[in-house]
Formats: C-alpha cells, structure tokens, sequence
C-alpha cells in the first residue's frame, strides 16, 4: 500500500550548515507522528520543504505515491496537495478578522472576484462552534483574531485545516506559550484531527504532550533521523531516555 | 454796550457752530475703505522676504484706507494660487488682488467669473495682459515692472558701472522656466549677449527657489570651476540676498566679482554695504501691496478702472544704501 | 467579552465624521456669508478631489505597509504627457489614455524597484520622485504647457464641467472612485490580500496569497490614479505647470492618517480618508473667513493630525 507521504533523501544546506543530511521516511494516512529532537536538529526546515517555503537541495517526495516537482511546488500548491501548516504565532494575521483568517488566500468568490462576506462569515460561526467548540455567546466573525486567547488561536487554524479537508496537519511547537487548559484544548483538538481520519506532524520539546496523542516518534538529531518507533514499542521513560541519549552523543567527526 | 454784547455773542455763536459742524463733518468723512473686505494672496510662503514686504504695504493700506484685508499663501505655486482664487471668490469679498504667475489661459475665466459677481479683481508682480485688456475697465490694473524693461535696465546698467569688456565671463541665474517672469532672464541674457560677453546661464531649481540656503553649493562649485567669471547677475530676490555668503562660502574676493541681483532685504542691504552685491534693481514690492489695495478698493467703490502703474524704478548701490538699509530692516524696502 | 457593539466596530468612523460636522458647524458660525453659500463648496468639491484621489491609492499603499513618495512626480508625468499630447494631436481620448498608462507605468517601475531589487519603498520612492521629477523638468524645458482650447472639447465637459451647472465632475469622478475603492478593499480578494501583505507578509505567504504580485499591483493601481488626478488638473485649469503634484505630498498623508489607517499596516478605512481629505481641504478657507490669519493654518492642520493620530492609537489599545 503506498504510503501517504514518502520522503527520500531529502538534504538542505544552509551556506555551510548542513541542516538535513539524508532524511527518509514514510507517513500512514491516519497517523500522528511526534517529531522531537533538540534545537538544531532540522525539524523546521523538514517541515519547511514539505509546506512549500523552500525546496530541497536533493532528495524527493511523494504524496499517494506521485512525486512532487520541487520547482513548482510552493505554499499555495502545499495547500491544494492538502498540507497545513499551524505555527506557534505565524498562522493567522492578527489584526484580521476571524472570517478573514479562515477564507484567506480560498475565499469563496463570485464570477468577478467579490468575496461572498455572508456565507464566509457563517463558515466561520461554524468553525467555531462545531470545531473548536468555543461556548462563548453571540461570536462575532468580524472581531479581530487579536481577541481570542492563544489555545483558542491554535483552535482556530486547526479548524480551518480541518474545514479544507486538509490530509496533513504540521504542528510546529503549537502549544509552547500555552497554559495548561490551552494545551489540554489543543491536545483535543489533535485528537480531533485522528478522529476524522487525517495525518498530523506534532513538533513539541514537550515528550509526555507528543507522547500524549502521537502514534510514532520520529527523532531527529543534527539533521538526520536516528529513530523511528511505534507507540507501542515503548514507553514514555524509554522514549525520554533514548531522546536523551541521542542529544549526550558525540558528533562523529567525518 | 448792547451791541457789544450782541456782536460778541453773535461771534462766540459763530465760532462755536463753526466748531461743531467741523467736528461732525469731520466725523461724518469715512475712510476709503470703511466696511470692504478684500482677499491677497502674498504670492509665496508665510514668512518668506519678499511676500513679506508685499504683505506690510498691504497692511498699511488697510490700515490707511479702513477696510480688512485677509491674507492667503500659495509657495509659488501657480495651481494653489488658483485654488486659493476659488476659495477668495466663495467668501464673495469686494476685491481679490493676485500674482499672475498663472498666466491668462488659466485665469482668464476665474476672474470673468469674479467679476461677472461684482468682485473687482487686480494683479500685481506679473502682468496677465490678455485679462487686462479685457476687464481694466472694470477695475482690473497691473502693478509692477515690465520684466522685460527691468531686466534690460540692470544688465545694461551693470555692464556700464562695472567696466566688462567684449569676451568676459557673466554668471546669469534665472528663472527663464516661468511664463512672463522668465522675460526678465531672456532680456539680461539678451543685453549680455548683445554686448558680446560669455554667458553661463543656469536655472533655478524649485529646490533652490523656495529655499536659498541651497544655492551655496551651485556658486561655490561654479565659480570654482570658471575663476575668469567677471559678473553674476542673480534674478532672483532671495538669492541676490544671500550673495554674501555664498560668495564667502566659495573665497572669492568680492572686488573681482560686478554682482547685482533684484530685490531689497536686510541681508542685501548689508551685502551691498559690505560690497559683495553692487547694484540691485527693486520692484518696491512694499507697494505693490499699497498700490493694489488702493486700486480695488477706489474701483469697487467709485467705480476707477484699473491702473497700470510701474513700480520698477528703483536701483540701489552703495551710494545710496544709507538711507535704504533702515528701511529694509524694517520690511519696508 | 468576546462582543464588540457596532459602535465599537465604527467608533473610529464616527468619531471622524463627528470632527468633520463640528468644524463645519464652527467655520459656519464664524462666517455664516461664506458657508451657507453655494460657492465654497462648489470650491471645495472642485478642488478637494485632486488630492483625495491619489489620497485613495495610498490608503491601500500604507495599509500594505508601503510608502510611495514618488506620487507628486506622478502626478506631475501624467500630466505632462497628457497635455503634451493633447497640444500636439488634439485628441482627447488618446491623450487621456496614453497619460494614464504613462502614470501606471510609472507606478509598476516603482514597484518592481521594491519587491523585485528589494529596495525599502520610502527609499525607493523618494529616488523615484527626484528622478521623475527631473525627466519632467527636462522633457518640457521648464516651460508650463498652454492648453487653452481645452475647455470647448467635448470630453471637457465629463472630467471637470459642472452637472447641472452646479456639482463639479471631478467630484463625481471622485466619488465613484472612492465607492470603487471601496468594494475593492473591503470585498475583493485583492483588498484581502493587502491587507494580509500588510498586516503579516509571512503570514500572508503561507495563506498561498502573492504577496510580490499584490504589491506591485498597489503601485501600479498609484500610478494610475496619480495620472487621472493630474489629467482633471489640466482639463479643469486649462494650463499644465512642471510644478504640478507639488502642493500634494503632505495633504496626502495627512488625510490617510487622519482618516483613521494605521502605519502599522494591515488596517484602513477609505471612508476615513475621504473625510479625512474633506478635513484638510476645508480647513484653510474656513480659519481664513473666520478671520484668522493664513499663518494659523499650519498650527491647525498639526493639531488635527496629532489628535486624530493619538485617538486611533488610544482607541486601539482599548480594543486590545
């Protein structure tokens, strides 16, 4: 069965930092994959090549087995292929409005180029209540993103990844400024994503969250991937163990 | 002893009454100008030399004449002179007194339409000729100096007191660009010309005709690029002023240099008594503000046509400074 | 606590209109002859409108958190090329058309500058403006361009005669440029995508918007409107100046600011900027037939600026 996404040695430099050496791995259609490793491990440019910021300097990859041409691939053709990326504070626009944040770059328009405000905007509602299940009375879509609560913000670009049937959701670090209630939202909302049958790529420093809802772990380290276990070959302690491990090793002179 | 009585009283009635109906004539005589309002636009920027001295003259009249005057600013700019035009003529006053840097073409309908409305409308500085054809019997004058005369009178009067022979180097900077200004220019650059000097002609730049602390640079860089310059004459009010220090700023020897320019100020004043500027033609712009007030107000009221009257006749040297240089100082000349 | 009254959604709007109501009100008690006569508005809607159109174009400009500082030489180009070709073709429509597409390739070049070279747009700009500028200076010699004629041809009547003898046209044009504007801005995904280019361009990026395209759109769109504005300028005066644009650059600005758009970018109202450009335009007629001297004018517009400024940041913050 080909897998939902294939990656084949993807590498990336930066100048002369080498931030991806070789990465390879397959990803199921209804997984949650924890991505963990230490600061300069290469996760953000990883998910980077795959939401279409950059391309990579060699290697390729595949969704449902058909190879993506790195030339053309960009943010926008991310989108369409189903790809969302959610990041700590660069989701939304924060002076927009909510209904704004959602349609931005798909609005839903009219032969001519006019944005159909009224339905967008009871998308929104919807959103809102049914995704997110924000209980908060009379919600209105024109208010700026600026007045929701940071879990709520996460809610919010989950939901419209959600709503776009996206079959990827890449979260970077979503719940790093976070309280504990907003974490425990978010940690919901990536059930939510399992539940509706989509993948999702959890970047967290936070083991015990990525073990919370991840089915597998991914570790990365200087810019290679030095494990790749199943949930249920380990446990949180091992899986902490080997993440500390890895990070103590030497740099294996070339 | 009755008669005396009755002769002084008849003498002290006479010279009471005579007392008193003087007094109520007199006190019945109005000003001019009593209850009319006029709209003058000083032609450059609030503060600025010459507008300045354009706007003290008004001011006197106003005050001589009785009637109120309001003031409008335009930076030289033709296109917010016309919209200041507009502006005056909603306020419907008696009397509208404009530069005519506009020029007749753009002009000529607003004051047809001013005038169609009773305002009496005159122009000072620069001449609208066609519009003065038009309606200089109903009230429309010019006050100023034909450019062309003015202009030809410094050069010819420059060359004779500074003794130029055929070949010599002559700094002209002018404004050749502006409709009927520019004639002023032309007709130096003509007289030089004809007398067989080299001209270097160059053009003030808006940069430099709104700010005059600019032009340092364009005379340090010129005279250090042509030392043989015998002559430099500046057509321009705000650039004669500063004459002193640019030439300061470039070292050049003042005795070298014939320098004459245009318009009176404090600081030309002072150029001229130290001898970095020898001879300036003015417009006595002091009454080009008296004058034209004068002419709308005895117009709309009596009904005058318009005058033309040339106030170009002054030339000031370091003869005749003395007497000037006071005045200057304060905004008069 | 999520809730914000439609009061809280206008405030900024109705504050505005409320300081434009309320110098009108005291300029009218000042000199009640002048304004509740026809002729100062008849002025004003003759006039107001050639800053207010370009004033349009820089709210979508600022809102996308560029500066264009080349406008006044854009104005001044259009114009000249416009005049110059009506001078030597006498066709209108020719003169008009060519002019406008002189305008906004002025405004893509300015552009192109920025989002391709990468040069920061006030910088840009400010080169952009002396360098046009100068082209103009050169092209006509210094010399104003005589367009006497102009005003009996037939299209004269479209851009600057008077409806019902009364209503400027380059109000109406005005008008309809702002309601046009407006629906682009609040409606169209173009008005979308600059406000999100403004407010986050990674952000915007990421949303799959063309934040390059969008960008040079919006100069583009500046020239064009530029050029329009110094068309109506020579059909309504009769006359191009090398000048022309000049006055404009501040009254620009501070109509967009005073009008409620925040340098910040990501934020504007193009009802804000249409008041705000009525404020400016009124405020020297109004001081002046009250009696006050041309001089206080300055003060005042600094005062209003100031204020309006200060209570859009104030009111902000509230909102957060």
């Amino acid at each position: 069965m080909t897998p939902f996404l294939r990656l084949e040695n993807i590498s990336k430099s930066f100048g002369a930092v080498r931030s991806l050496h070789e990465v390879s791995f397959d990803l199921g259609s209804n997984e949650i994959l924890g991505l963990i490793g230490d600061n300069g491990a290469g996760k953000s440019t990883l998910i980077k090549i795959l939401s279409g910021v950059f391309p990579p300097d060699s290697g390729a990859f595949s969704f449902d087995g058909k190879k993506v041409n790195s030339r053309y691939y960009s943010c926008a053709q991310a989108r369409k292929f189903g790809i969302e990326t959610v990041h700590q504070d660069r989701s939304l626009a924060e002076k927009q409005s909510l209904w704004r944040n959602v349609f931005a770059g798909r609005h839903i328009t009219n032969s001519l180029g006019f944005i159909r405000i009224d339905l967008e905007k009871a998308e929104t509602l919807k959103i809102l209540y049914d995704i997110i299940e924000l209980t908060a009375d009379g919600l209105d879509p024109d208010l700026p993103v600026s007045v929701l609560s940071g879990g709520e913000r996460q809610g919010l670009a989950i939901g419209r990844a959600m709503y776009f049937q996206s079959r990827l959701v890449i979260l970077d670090e979503p719940t790093t400024a976070l309280s504990l209630r907003e974490t425990e939202k978010v940690l919901g909302f990536i059930q939510k994503i399992k539940d509706a049958g989509k993948s999702c790529i959890f970047i967290s420093h936070n083991i015990a969250q990525v073990f919370a809802v991840a089915d597998r772990f991914l570790i990365m380290d200087r810019g290679m991937v030095v494990a790749d276990i199943l949930k249920k070959d380990t446990s949180l302690i091992g899986l902490t163990d080997r993440l500390l491990s890895v990070c103590q090793k030497e740099i294996p002179h070339a | 002893m009755k008669s005396m009585m009755r002769i002084s009283f008849m003498a002290v009635f006479i010279v009471m009454a005579s007392l008193v109906s003087g007094g109520l004539v007199s006190a019945e005589s109005p000003r001019s100008g009593q209850g009319m309002t006029i709209w003058f636009d000083t032609g450059g920027a609030p503060g600025e030399p010459f507008s300045t001295i354009v706007q003290k003259g008004a001011e006197a009249a106003m005050n001589d004449l009785g009637c109120d005057v309001k003031f409008m600013y335009s930076d030289w700019n033709p296109e917010t002179m016309l919209v200041n035009f507009k502006k005056a003529m909603a306020a419907n006053p008696d009397g509208i007194v404009v530069f005519g840097t506009p020029g007749d073409p753009a002009f000529g309908p607003l004051v047809d339409q001013a005038f169609a409305k009773g305002i009496v409308v005159t122009s000072i500085d620069t001449a609208l000729p066609k519009t003065l054809l038009q309606h200089k019997a109903d009230g429309f004058g010019f006050i100023g100096t034909d450019y062309t005369t003015q202009g030809t009178a410094l050069a010819e009067e420059a060359l004779k007191r500074s003794g130029l022979k055929k070949g010599d180097r002559v700094f002209v900077w002018g404004l050749k660009r502006l409709p009927e200004r520019g004639k002023r220019a032309l007709a130096i650059i003509d007289v030089l010309e004809k007398a067989g000097m080299v001209v270097d002609y160059q053009e003030i730049t808006p940069e430099v005709d709104k700010d005059s602390s600019l032009g340092t640079a364009i005379i340090s860089g010129y005279l250090s690029s042509k030392p043989d310059c015998k002559m430099m004459i500046i057509d321009h009010g705000a650039l004669t002023s500063q004459m002193e220090n640019f030439l300061k700023a470039s070292n050049a020897e003042p005795e070298k240099i014939y320098a004459a320019g245009f318009s009176l100020s404090p600081a030309t004043a002072s150029a001229i008594q130290n001898g970095y500027v020898d001879l300036v033609s003015e417009m006595q712009p002091y009454m080009l503000g008296y004058f034209s007030v004068v002419q709308v107000i005895m117009s709309k009221r009596y009904g005058f046509s318009g005058f033309e009257i040339d106030t170009g006749g002054g030339m000031v040297d370091k003869s005749n400074i003395g007497m000037v240089a006071p005045l200057a100082k304060q905004g008069i000349r | 606590m999520h809730k914000l009254s439609s009061f809280g959604k206008y405030t900024s709007q109705f504050a505005i209109s409320l300081l434009l109501i309320l110098m009108l009100i005291a300029f009218t008690l000042a000199s009640p002859a002048t304004f509740l006569g026809w002729s100062i508005y008849e002025a004003f809607l003759s006039t107001i409108p050639f800053f207010a159109i370009p004033a349009l174009a820089m709210t979508l400009a600022i809102v996308c958190k560029e500066m264009d500082m080349c406008f006044p030489s854009t104005i001044a180009l259009g114009g000249f090329v416009f005049a110059w070709l009506w001078t030597h073709t006498g066709s209108l429509g020719l003169s008009i058309v060519v002019g406008l597409l002189a305008g906004t390739a002025v405004g893509w070049l300015n552009g192109f500058i920025v989002v391709r070279v990468g040069v920061p747009s006030i910088i840009a700009t400010i080169g952009t403006q002396f360098f046009w500028r100068g082209v103009v200076m050169l092209l006509c010699a210094g010399l104003a361009l005589d367009l006497t004629g102009i005003r009996e041809t037939a299209l004269h009547h479209v851009f600057a005669g008077r409806l019902f003898g009364v209503v400027p046209a380059q109000a109406l044009w005005a008008f309809g440029t702002a309601i046009l504007m407006w629906l682009m801005f609040n409606r169209h995904v173009f008005g979308d995508a600059v406000r999100f280019t403004g407010d986050n361009s990674e952000t915007a990026l990421k949303m799959g918007i063309d934040v390059d395209r969008t960008r040079i759109a919006v100069f583009s769109l500046m020239g064009f409107l530029c050029a329009l504005s110094g068309i109506m300028v020579c059909i309504e005066m009769g006359s191009w100046w090398p000048t022309q644009g000049e006055g404009y650059l501040l009254l620009v600005f501070a109509s967009v600011f005073i009008g409620g758009t925040s340098a910040f970018g990501g934020q504007g109202s193009i009802y804000g900027t249409c008041i705000g450009a009525t404020i400016i335009g009124i405020v020297e007629a109004g001081i002046i037939s009250a009696g006050l001297s041309g001089f206080w004018t300055r003060t005042f517009y600094g005062v209003i600026i100031v204020t309006s400024v200060s209570f859009y940041n104030i009111l902000a913050k509230r909102q957060k």
